[in-house]
Protein backbone atom coordinates (compact mmCIF):
# COMPACT_ATOMS: atom_id res chain seq x y z
CA UNK A 1 0.00 0.00 0.00
CA UNK A 2 1.39 3.43 -0.95
CA UNK A 3 2.05 6.05 1.68
CA UNK A 4 0.24 9.36 1.45
CA UNK A 5 1.95 11.00 4.38
CA UNK A 6 4.81 10.30 6.77
CA UNK A 7 5.58 12.13 10.00
CA UNK A 8 9.10 11.70 11.34
CA UNK A 9 9.86 12.91 14.88
CA UNK A 10 7.64 15.97 14.43
CA UNK A 11 7.95 18.63 17.13
CA UNK A 12 6.16 21.90 17.70
CA UNK A 13 6.75 24.54 20.32
CA UNK A 14 5.34 28.01 20.82
CA UNK A 15 7.03 31.06 22.26
CA UNK A 16 4.94 32.67 24.97
CA UNK A 17 5.61 35.45 27.48
CA UNK A 18 6.42 32.82 30.10
CA UNK A 19 8.85 31.03 27.81
CA UNK A 20 8.80 28.23 25.28
CA UNK A 21 5.84 25.85 25.46
CA UNK A 22 6.21 22.43 23.86
CA UNK A 23 2.96 21.35 22.18
CA UNK A 24 4.05 18.29 20.20
CA UNK A 25 7.04 16.10 20.96
CA UNK A 26 8.57 13.47 18.72
CA UNK A 27 5.44 12.32 16.89
CA UNK A 28 5.99 9.75 14.14
CA UNK A 29 3.51 7.76 12.08
CA UNK A 30 2.65 7.13 8.48
CA UNK A 31 -0.65 7.18 6.61
CA UNK A 32 -1.38 4.66 3.86
CA UNK A 33 -3.55 5.25 0.84
CA UNK A 34 -7.26 4.61 1.40
CA UNK A 35 -7.10 4.10 5.17
CA UNK A 36 -8.92 6.07 7.82
CA UNK A 37 -6.78 7.07 10.78
CA UNK A 38 -8.15 8.35 14.04
CA UNK A 39 -6.24 10.53 16.47
CA UNK A 40 -7.54 10.70 20.03
CA UNK A 41 -6.15 12.57 22.98
CA UNK A 42 -7.28 14.59 25.95
CA UNK A 43 -8.58 18.10 25.42
CA UNK A 44 -5.83 20.61 24.58
CA UNK A 45 -3.19 17.95 23.98
CA UNK A 46 -2.26 19.33 20.58
CA UNK A 47 -4.44 17.30 18.19
CA UNK A 48 -5.57 20.30 16.16
CA UNK A 49 -2.03 21.71 16.11
CA UNK A 50 -0.86 18.41 14.66
CA UNK A 51 -3.58 18.54 12.00
CA UNK A 52 -2.63 22.15 11.14
CA UNK A 53 0.97 21.03 10.64
CA UNK A 54 -0.15 18.16 8.40
CA UNK A 55 -2.34 20.56 6.39
CA UNK A 56 0.59 22.97 6.02
CA UNK A 57 -1.24 25.75 7.88
CA UNK A 58 1.38 25.65 10.64
CA UNK A 59 5.09 24.86 10.49
CA UNK A 60 6.72 22.18 12.59
CA UNK A 61 9.67 23.33 14.71
CA UNK A 62 11.41 19.97 14.53
CA UNK A 63 11.31 16.70 12.62
CA UNK A 64 9.89 16.24 9.17
CA UNK A 65 6.50 16.00 7.47
CA UNK A 66 6.81 14.12 4.20
CA UNK A 67 3.83 14.73 1.92
CA UNK A 68 3.69 12.29 -0.97
CA UNK A 69 0.55 13.95 -2.27
CA UNK A 70 -0.33 17.64 -2.02
CA UNK A 71 -4.08 18.02 -2.51
CA UNK A 72 -5.54 18.09 1.00
CA UNK A 73 -9.10 18.73 2.13
CA UNK A 74 -9.66 20.10 5.62
CA UNK A 75 -13.00 19.96 7.43
CA UNK A 76 -13.23 21.93 10.65
CA UNK A 77 -15.30 21.75 13.84
CA UNK A 78 -17.45 24.53 12.45
CA UNK A 79 -19.08 24.03 9.05
CA UNK A 80 -17.80 27.52 8.10
CA UNK A 81 -20.44 27.93 5.40
CA UNK A 82 -20.67 31.41 3.91
CA UNK A 83 -24.12 32.78 4.83
CA UNK A 84 -24.30 34.89 1.67
CA UNK A 85 -23.78 31.93 -0.72
CA UNK A 86 -26.24 29.16 -1.54
CA UNK A 87 -25.57 25.45 -1.01
CA UNK A 88 -24.05 24.85 -4.45
CA UNK A 89 -21.84 27.94 -4.29
CA UNK A 90 -20.65 26.92 -0.82
CA UNK A 91 -19.92 23.38 -1.97
CA UNK A 92 -17.95 24.63 -4.98
CA UNK A 93 -16.04 27.28 -3.01
CA UNK A 94 -12.86 25.20 -2.76
CA UNK A 95 -12.94 24.59 -6.51
CA UNK A 96 -13.30 28.31 -7.13
CA UNK A 97 -10.42 29.19 -4.78
CA UNK A 98 -8.22 26.55 -6.38
CA UNK A 99 -9.29 27.74 -9.85
CA UNK A 100 -10.64 24.27 -10.66
CA UNK A 101 -14.20 25.37 -11.38
CA UNK A 102 -15.58 23.92 -14.63
CA UNK A 103 -18.63 21.95 -15.79
CA UNK A 104 -17.05 18.62 -14.91
CA UNK A 105 -16.10 19.59 -11.35
CA UNK A 106 -19.46 21.28 -10.76
CA UNK A 107 -21.28 18.15 -11.91
CA UNK A 108 -19.07 16.05 -9.63
CA UNK A 109 -19.98 18.33 -6.70
CA UNK A 110 -23.67 18.10 -7.58
CA UNK A 111 -23.24 14.32 -7.54
CA UNK A 112 -21.74 14.50 -4.05
CA UNK A 113 -24.60 16.71 -2.83
CA UNK A 114 -27.00 14.23 -4.38
CA UNK A 115 -25.34 11.38 -2.45
CA UNK A 116 -25.79 13.43 0.74
CA UNK A 117 -29.49 13.90 -0.06
CA UNK A 118 -29.07 17.62 -0.73
CA UNK A 119 -29.98 17.66 -4.42
CA UNK A 120 -33.21 19.54 -3.71
CA UNK A 121 -31.42 22.18 -1.63
CA UNK A 122 -28.85 23.48 -4.13
CA UNK A 123 -30.36 26.96 -4.24
CA UNK A 124 -31.08 27.16 -0.49
CA UNK A 125 -29.08 29.42 1.80
CA UNK A 126 -27.19 27.92 4.80
CA UNK A 127 -29.63 29.57 7.23
CA UNK A 128 -32.39 27.37 5.77
CA UNK A 129 -30.53 24.13 6.57
CA UNK A 130 -30.34 21.98 9.70
CA UNK A 131 -27.02 21.43 11.51
CA UNK A 132 -26.62 18.00 9.96
CA UNK A 133 -27.30 19.29 6.45
CA UNK A 134 -24.80 22.10 6.92
CA UNK A 135 -22.09 19.61 7.90
CA UNK A 136 -22.92 17.54 4.83
CA UNK A 137 -22.46 20.62 2.62
CA UNK A 138 -19.13 21.29 4.36
CA UNK A 139 -18.04 17.71 3.64
CA UNK A 140 -19.15 18.01 0.00
CA UNK A 141 -17.04 21.21 -0.21
CA UNK A 142 -14.05 19.28 1.18
CA UNK A 143 -14.51 16.31 -1.16
CA UNK A 144 -15.31 18.39 -4.26
CA UNK A 145 -11.61 19.11 -4.83
CA UNK A 146 -11.00 15.31 -4.97
CA UNK A 147 -8.44 15.46 -2.17
CA UNK A 148 -5.71 12.86 -1.75
CA UNK A 149 -6.05 13.21 2.00
CA UNK A 150 -9.02 14.45 4.02
CA UNK A 151 -8.41 15.96 7.44
CA UNK A 152 -11.43 15.95 9.75
CA UNK A 153 -11.03 18.07 12.90
CA UNK A 154 -13.91 16.98 15.15
CA UNK A 155 -16.33 17.78 12.33
CA UNK A 156 -19.43 16.50 14.11
CA UNK A 157 -18.77 17.76 17.63
CA UNK A 158 -21.43 20.48 17.36
CA UNK A 159 -24.22 18.07 16.39
CA UNK A 160 -26.70 16.24 18.60
CA UNK A 161 -26.06 12.53 19.29
CA UNK A 162 -28.66 11.03 16.92
CA UNK A 163 -27.73 13.29 13.98
CA UNK A 164 -24.09 12.59 14.69
CA UNK A 165 -24.55 8.81 14.46
CA UNK A 166 -26.53 9.09 11.21
CA UNK A 167 -24.05 11.44 9.57
CA UNK A 168 -21.09 9.35 10.72
CA UNK A 169 -22.52 6.41 8.75
CA UNK A 170 -23.14 8.60 5.67
CA UNK A 171 -19.66 10.12 5.76
CA UNK A 172 -18.04 6.72 6.29
CA UNK A 173 -19.87 5.22 3.30
CA UNK A 174 -18.82 8.08 1.02
CA UNK A 175 -15.20 8.06 2.18
CA UNK A 176 -14.90 4.32 1.70
CA UNK A 177 -16.70 4.44 -1.65
CA UNK A 178 -14.36 7.16 -2.93
CA UNK A 179 -11.39 5.41 -1.24
CA UNK A 180 -10.32 8.70 0.30
CA UNK A 181 -7.45 8.59 2.77
CA UNK A 182 -8.64 10.28 5.94
CA UNK A 183 -7.34 11.48 9.29
CA UNK A 184 -10.06 12.04 11.88
CA UNK A 185 -9.43 13.94 15.07
CA UNK A 186 -11.89 13.30 17.85
CA UNK A 187 -12.17 13.20 21.60
CA UNK A 188 -14.94 10.62 21.22
CA UNK A 189 -13.30 7.20 21.57
CA UNK A 190 -16.38 5.30 20.33
CA UNK A 191 -16.53 7.44 17.21
CA UNK A 192 -12.85 6.87 16.50
CA UNK A 193 -12.97 3.12 17.08
CA UNK A 194 -16.06 2.60 14.93
CA UNK A 195 -14.92 4.93 12.14
CA UNK A 196 -11.20 4.24 11.76
CA UNK A 197 -8.90 1.51 10.54
CA UNK A 198 -6.18 2.66 12.91
CA UNK A 199 -6.34 4.78 16.05
CA UNK A 200 -3.40 6.77 17.35
CA UNK A 201 -3.59 7.73 21.02
CA UNK A 202 -1.78 10.90 22.00
CA UNK A 203 -0.55 11.71 25.48
CA UNK A 204 -1.39 14.97 27.24
CA UNK A 205 0.63 18.05 26.29
CA UNK A 206 3.28 17.87 24.94
CA UNK A 207 1.60 15.34 22.67
CA UNK A 208 3.50 12.10 22.08
CA UNK A 209 2.27 8.93 20.41
CA UNK A 210 1.26 6.66 23.30
CA UNK A 211 -0.18 3.79 21.37
CA UNK A 212 -1.34 2.85 17.91
CA UNK A 213 -4.23 0.37 17.56
CA UNK A 214 -5.09 -1.51 14.37
CA UNK A 215 -8.89 -1.77 14.47
CA UNK A 216 -10.62 -4.84 13.12
CA UNK A 217 -14.38 -4.87 13.64
CA UNK A 218 -17.20 -6.64 11.84
CA UNK A 219 -19.72 -4.42 10.06
CA UNK A 220 -19.83 -2.12 7.05
CA UNK A 221 -20.90 1.04 8.88
CA UNK A 222 -19.73 2.67 12.10
CA UNK A 223 -23.11 2.04 13.75
CA UNK A 224 -22.84 -1.69 12.97
CA UNK A 225 -19.23 -1.78 14.08
CA UNK A 226 -20.30 -0.42 17.45
CA UNK A 227 -22.24 -3.68 17.94
CA UNK A 228 -19.21 -5.90 17.24
CA UNK A 229 -18.12 -8.16 20.11
CA UNK A 230 -14.61 -6.73 20.34
CA UNK A 231 -15.69 -3.06 20.08
CA UNK A 232 -15.42 -2.46 23.82
CA UNK A 233 -12.02 -4.20 23.99
CA UNK A 234 -10.59 -1.42 21.84
CA UNK A 235 -12.66 1.19 23.67
CA UNK A 236 -11.39 0.07 27.08
CA UNK A 237 -7.76 -0.07 25.96
CA UNK A 238 -7.88 3.46 24.55
CA UNK A 239 -9.82 4.75 27.52
CA UNK A 240 -7.16 3.20 29.74
CA UNK A 241 -4.46 5.04 27.85
CA UNK A 242 -6.29 8.34 28.21
CA UNK A 243 -7.30 7.69 31.78
CA UNK A 244 -3.70 7.32 32.96
CA UNK A 245 -3.00 10.82 31.73
CA UNK A 246 -6.01 12.34 33.46
CA UNK A 247 -5.30 10.79 36.85
CA UNK B 1 -49.46 75.45 15.33
CA UNK B 2 -48.19 76.91 18.60
CA UNK B 3 -46.51 79.61 16.57
CA UNK B 4 -49.66 80.34 14.52
CA UNK B 5 -51.77 80.61 17.69
CA UNK B 6 -49.25 82.98 19.26
CA UNK B 7 -48.28 80.60 22.11
CA UNK B 8 -44.64 80.85 21.07
CA UNK B 9 -42.90 83.77 19.42
CA UNK B 10 -42.89 83.13 15.65
CA UNK B 11 -40.01 85.61 15.18
CA UNK B 12 -37.71 83.45 17.34
CA UNK B 13 -39.15 80.00 16.63
CA UNK B 14 -40.54 80.64 13.12
CA UNK B 15 -43.35 78.36 11.88
CA UNK B 16 -43.63 75.44 9.43
CA UNK B 17 -45.60 77.64 7.04
CA UNK B 18 -42.98 80.41 7.11
CA UNK B 19 -40.21 77.86 6.63
CA UNK B 20 -42.00 76.34 3.62
CA UNK B 21 -42.53 79.79 2.15
CA UNK B 22 -38.88 80.65 2.68
CA UNK B 23 -37.79 77.47 0.88
CA UNK B 24 -40.24 78.25 -1.95
CA UNK B 25 -38.82 81.77 -2.21
CA UNK B 26 -35.27 80.40 -2.43
CA UNK B 27 -36.42 77.94 -5.06
CA UNK B 28 -38.16 80.55 -7.19
CA UNK B 29 -35.25 82.99 -7.00
CA UNK B 30 -32.87 80.20 -8.09
CA UNK B 31 -30.70 80.68 -5.00
CA UNK B 32 -31.65 77.31 -3.53
CA UNK B 33 -30.10 75.41 -6.44
CA UNK B 34 -26.79 77.26 -6.02
CA UNK B 35 -26.61 76.67 -2.24
CA UNK B 36 -27.74 73.03 -2.38
CA UNK B 37 -25.45 72.25 -5.33
CA UNK B 38 -22.44 73.77 -3.52
CA UNK B 39 -23.14 71.81 -0.32
CA UNK B 40 -23.86 68.59 -2.25
CA UNK B 41 -20.61 68.94 -4.21
CA UNK B 42 -18.67 69.35 -0.96
CA UNK B 43 -20.48 66.42 0.68
CA UNK B 44 -19.93 64.10 -2.26
CA UNK B 45 -16.24 65.02 -2.44
CA UNK B 46 -15.72 64.56 1.27
CA UNK B 47 -17.88 61.41 1.41
CA UNK B 48 -16.10 59.72 -1.51
CA UNK B 49 -12.57 60.60 -0.41
CA UNK B 50 -13.34 59.90 3.28
CA UNK B 51 -14.97 56.54 2.57
CA UNK B 52 -12.18 55.39 0.27
CA UNK B 53 -9.44 56.58 2.60
CA UNK B 54 -11.12 55.07 5.68
CA UNK B 55 -11.69 51.79 3.84
CA UNK B 56 -8.12 51.53 2.55
CA UNK B 57 -6.70 52.38 6.00
CA UNK B 58 -8.99 49.81 7.67
CA UNK B 59 -7.83 47.11 5.23
CA UNK B 60 -4.18 48.11 5.75
CA UNK B 61 -4.52 47.97 9.54
CA UNK B 62 -6.26 44.59 9.27
CA UNK B 63 -3.49 43.16 7.09
CA UNK B 64 -0.66 44.78 9.11
CA UNK B 65 -1.68 44.51 12.79
CA UNK B 66 1.68 45.96 13.84
CA UNK B 67 0.84 49.21 12.05
CA UNK B 68 -2.50 49.32 13.87
CA UNK B 69 -0.73 48.87 17.21
CA UNK B 70 1.70 51.69 16.42
CA UNK B 71 -1.01 54.04 15.14
CA UNK B 72 -3.62 53.28 17.81
CA UNK B 73 -2.59 55.94 20.39
CA UNK B 74 -2.34 58.63 17.71
CA UNK B 75 -5.74 57.72 16.31
CA UNK B 76 -7.32 57.86 19.78
CA UNK B 77 -5.70 61.23 20.40
CA UNK B 78 -6.80 62.59 17.04
CA UNK B 79 -10.30 61.19 17.41
CA UNK B 80 -10.78 62.96 20.74
CA UNK B 81 -9.68 66.30 19.29
CA UNK B 82 -12.53 68.75 18.52
CA UNK B 83 -11.96 69.13 14.78
CA UNK B 84 -13.48 72.61 14.66
CA UNK B 85 -10.40 73.82 16.57
CA UNK B 86 -8.35 72.98 13.47
CA UNK B 87 -10.52 75.29 11.33
CA UNK B 88 -8.33 78.42 11.58
CA UNK B 89 -5.20 76.41 10.78
CA UNK B 90 -6.86 74.86 7.74
CA UNK B 91 -7.89 78.29 6.47
CA UNK B 92 -4.30 79.54 6.75
CA UNK B 93 -2.84 76.41 5.18
CA UNK B 94 -5.37 75.79 2.42
CA UNK B 95 -7.05 79.17 1.96
CA UNK B 96 -10.62 80.34 2.43
CA UNK B 97 -12.07 78.00 -0.16
CA UNK B 98 -13.77 74.67 -0.76
CA UNK B 99 -10.54 72.77 -0.02
CA UNK B 100 -10.68 73.83 3.65
CA UNK B 101 -14.32 72.76 3.91
CA UNK B 102 -13.69 69.33 2.38
CA UNK B 103 -10.58 68.73 4.50
CA UNK B 104 -12.48 69.77 7.65
CA UNK B 105 -15.13 67.20 6.78
CA UNK B 106 -12.49 64.57 6.01
CA UNK B 107 -10.92 65.06 9.44
CA UNK B 108 -14.24 64.01 10.92
CA UNK B 109 -15.35 61.20 8.62
CA UNK B 110 -12.11 59.31 7.91
CA UNK B 111 -11.58 58.22 11.51
CA UNK B 112 -15.21 57.15 11.93
CA UNK B 113 -15.10 55.11 8.70
CA UNK B 114 -11.75 53.59 9.60
CA UNK B 115 -12.79 52.55 13.12
CA UNK B 116 -16.21 51.17 12.09
CA UNK B 117 -14.91 49.13 9.16
CA UNK B 118 -11.81 47.90 11.02
CA UNK B 119 -13.93 46.72 13.96
CA UNK B 120 -16.07 44.77 11.51
CA UNK B 121 -13.12 43.20 9.68
CA UNK B 122 -11.49 41.86 12.86
CA UNK B 123 -14.65 39.98 13.79
CA UNK B 124 -14.42 37.79 10.66
CA UNK B 125 -14.90 34.17 11.67
CA UNK B 126 -11.47 32.60 12.30
CA UNK B 127 -12.78 29.18 11.22
CA UNK B 128 -13.74 30.58 7.83
CA UNK B 129 -10.32 32.16 7.38
CA UNK B 130 -8.74 28.81 8.26
CA UNK B 131 -11.06 27.06 5.79
CA UNK B 132 -10.01 29.48 3.03
CA UNK B 133 -6.34 28.96 3.87
CA UNK B 134 -6.81 25.19 3.78
CA UNK B 135 -7.86 25.57 0.13
CA UNK B 136 -4.67 27.54 -0.51
CA UNK B 137 -6.53 30.85 -0.92
CA UNK B 138 -4.37 33.93 -1.52
CA UNK B 139 -4.59 37.00 0.73
CA UNK B 140 -6.48 38.74 -2.10
CA UNK B 141 -9.02 35.89 -2.27
CA UNK B 142 -9.43 35.87 1.52
CA UNK B 143 -9.98 39.62 1.56
CA UNK B 144 -12.39 39.87 -1.39
CA UNK B 145 -14.34 36.63 -1.08
CA UNK B 146 -14.48 36.41 2.71
CA UNK B 147 -13.40 39.36 4.85
CA UNK B 148 -14.95 42.15 2.77
CA UNK B 149 -17.87 40.03 1.51
CA UNK B 150 -18.90 38.96 5.02
CA UNK B 151 -18.64 42.55 6.27
CA UNK B 152 -20.82 44.10 3.59
CA UNK B 153 -23.40 45.09 6.20
CA UNK B 154 -20.77 46.78 8.40
CA UNK B 155 -19.31 48.61 5.40
CA UNK B 156 -22.72 49.96 4.39
CA UNK B 157 -23.48 50.95 8.00
CA UNK B 158 -20.20 52.84 8.01
CA UNK B 159 -21.09 54.55 4.71
CA UNK B 160 -24.48 55.57 6.12
CA UNK B 161 -22.76 56.98 9.18
CA UNK B 162 -20.26 58.69 6.93
CA UNK B 163 -23.07 60.59 5.17
CA UNK B 164 -23.98 62.26 8.48
CA UNK B 165 -20.34 62.84 9.36
CA UNK B 166 -19.61 64.40 5.97
CA UNK B 167 -22.66 66.63 6.34
CA UNK B 168 -21.58 67.74 9.82
CA UNK B 169 -18.05 68.44 8.56
CA UNK B 170 -19.22 70.35 5.51
CA UNK B 171 -21.70 72.52 7.42
CA UNK B 172 -19.04 73.19 10.07
CA UNK B 173 -16.60 74.13 7.32
CA UNK B 174 -19.17 76.37 5.65
CA UNK B 175 -19.70 78.14 8.96
CA UNK B 176 -16.00 78.96 9.03
CA UNK B 177 -15.35 79.79 5.41
CA UNK B 178 -17.86 79.93 2.57
CA UNK B 179 -19.61 82.19 0.09
CA UNK B 180 -22.35 79.70 -0.75
CA UNK B 181 -23.90 76.50 0.60
CA UNK B 182 -26.57 75.54 3.10
CA UNK B 183 -24.19 76.23 6.00
CA UNK B 184 -23.60 79.70 4.62
CA UNK B 185 -27.38 80.17 4.36
CA UNK B 186 -27.83 79.25 8.03
CA UNK B 187 -24.95 81.50 9.12
CA UNK B 188 -26.31 84.39 7.04
CA UNK B 189 -29.80 83.85 8.53
CA UNK B 190 -28.30 84.03 12.06
CA UNK B 191 -26.36 87.21 11.28
CA UNK B 192 -29.44 89.03 9.96
CA UNK B 193 -31.61 87.45 12.66
CA UNK B 194 -33.81 85.75 10.04
CA UNK B 195 -34.59 82.58 12.00
CA UNK B 196 -37.01 81.38 9.34
CA UNK B 197 -34.05 81.20 6.94
CA UNK B 198 -32.05 79.31 9.60
CA UNK B 199 -34.91 76.83 10.03
CA UNK B 200 -35.25 76.52 6.24
CA UNK B 201 -31.53 75.70 6.07
CA UNK B 202 -31.93 73.02 8.72
CA UNK B 203 -34.91 71.49 6.86
CA UNK B 204 -32.88 71.46 3.61
CA UNK B 205 -30.00 69.70 5.42
CA UNK B 206 -32.42 67.10 6.75
CA UNK B 207 -33.83 66.51 3.26
CA UNK B 208 -30.33 66.14 1.77
CA UNK B 209 -29.31 63.75 4.54
CA UNK B 210 -32.49 61.68 4.13
CA UNK B 211 -32.12 61.40 0.33
CA UNK B 212 -28.45 60.38 0.53
CA UNK B 213 -29.22 57.83 3.25
CA UNK B 214 -32.05 56.35 1.16
CA UNK B 215 -29.79 56.13 -1.92
CA UNK B 216 -27.28 54.13 0.14
CA UNK B 217 -30.07 51.96 1.51
CA UNK B 218 -31.24 51.09 -2.02
CA UNK B 219 -27.63 50.43 -3.06
CA UNK B 220 -27.15 48.14 -0.07
CA UNK B 221 -30.24 46.12 -0.98
CA UNK B 222 -29.06 45.77 -4.56
CA UNK B 223 -25.55 44.60 -3.58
Amino acid sequence: MNDVLKLVNVEKSFNTLSGEVEAICDVSFDVHEGEIIGIVGSSGCGKSTLLNIIAGLDKETGGQVIRYKSNYGYMLQSDALLPYKNVLDNATLGLRLKKMLNDETVNYTKGLLNQFGLDKFLEKMPSELSGGMRQRVALARTLAIKPDLVLLDEPLSALDYVTRLTITDDIYKILKELKVTTILISHDIAECVSFCDRVIVLSKRPAKVKNIYEISLLGDTPSKKRKANNFYDYYDKIWGDLDKDIS
Amino acid sequence: MLSDKGVINSFIFSSPYKVMMSIKELLVSGKLYNHVFTTLKEIMLSFTIGSLLGFVLAITFYLVPFLKKVMDPYLTLFNSLPKVSLGPILIIWLGANMKSIVVMSLLINVIVTLVTIYNGLVTTDAYKIKMFKSFGASTYQIMTKLVIASNKKTIFSSLKLNISMSLIGVIMGEFLVSKAGVGYLILYGTQVFNLTLVMAGIVIIMIISFILYEVLDILEKKC
